[in-house]
């Protein structure tokens, strides 16, 4: 059984993708997979919700990054909603929280706010 | 109170027996009182060390063995990760964390495993990596090689 779900939404000209559970090492192939194939559909502008990810490594990190650069090479964004404590330490650890722009809400995130 | 845990596995090198292993791990460290946070710190450096290990140690070869002993108490957990690479010296591995690295996909799990882990080291070759968790709550020993 798989330990990640992704489940993705539309909102406008915007791509929300939901990741709930644990991006290990077994599973980071799907999100780099899932990652990729928005970019191939040039959806740009994607917002990772990640209130319910309770783990992640640096392998899921650099499917992260790897999607951030190609978001901006095509003038698109990608933005981090509301990681979990231990996942936040993790993002402040890498000083990745300086290279994504993380919001606390999707709705946020939508418009650009930051609390 | 639990008694210690001591153990090898061997494991091929492919991902998902990887997992396994780390979830044992992981579940010993559990049975012996380790909090959320240490635990997460417990998963998240073997994650790092295996991944590291089958990806540029065994160079993801089938062919290719990971080595894992560990030894879990209330106090500390130290995990010993042996690959079957020619090894690599980690003091050239450039700081992910500088502005010019930050965009980098990877090069992050070594200064993981410093930042949450007691004790990371290697051995000469580069290719055995030893990593040392103290219970905050239980341990009154130091990183110092318990072996």
């Amino acid at each position: 059984m798989s330990s990640l779900a992704i489940t993705i939404d539309q909102r406008l000209d915007t791509t929300i993708v939901n990741l709930d559970g644990s991006a290990d090492m077994s599973e980071v192939h799907t999100l780099t997979n899932q990652l990729e194939s928005l970019s191939t559909k040039r959806q740009n502008n994607i917002i990772i919700d990640l209130s319910r990810l309770n783990f992640i490594s640096s392998m899921g990190l650099g499917s992260l990054i790897q999607a951030h650069r190609k978001c901006r090479q095509k003038e698109g964004n990608l933005c981090l909603v509301n990681p979990q404590e231990a996942v936040a330490r993790l993002l402040k650890t890498t000083q990745l929280d300086q290279l994504f722009s993380i919001y606390p809400s999707v709705e946020e995130a939508l418009t650009g706010e930051k609390k | 109170m639990p008694s210690d845990t001591y153990q090898e596995i061997e494991i091929s090198s492919n991902f998902s027996q990887a997992r396994q292993a780390e979830q044992t791990i992981v579940a010993a460290a559990k049975k012996q009182g380790y909090d959320e946070s240490d635990l997460f710190a417990l998963q998240l450096s073997l994650e790092e060390a295996l991944s590291n290990a089958i990806r540029h140690g065994n160079r993801q070869d089938s062919k290719k063995y990971i080595n894992i002993r560990y030894h879990v108490s209330q106090e500390r957990i130290d995990i010993y990760v042996a690959d079957e690479g020619t090894g690599f010296d980690p003091t050239k591995i450039p700081d992910p964390t500088a502005d010019e690295n930050l965009e980098n996909p990877h090069g992050r799990g070594i200064m993981l495993m410093r930042a949450y882990m007691n004790l990371v080291e290697y051995n000469q070759e580069g290719n055995v990596v030893h990593i040392v968790k103290l219970n905050p709550k239980t341990s009154k020993s130091s990183c110092k090689n318990n072996e």
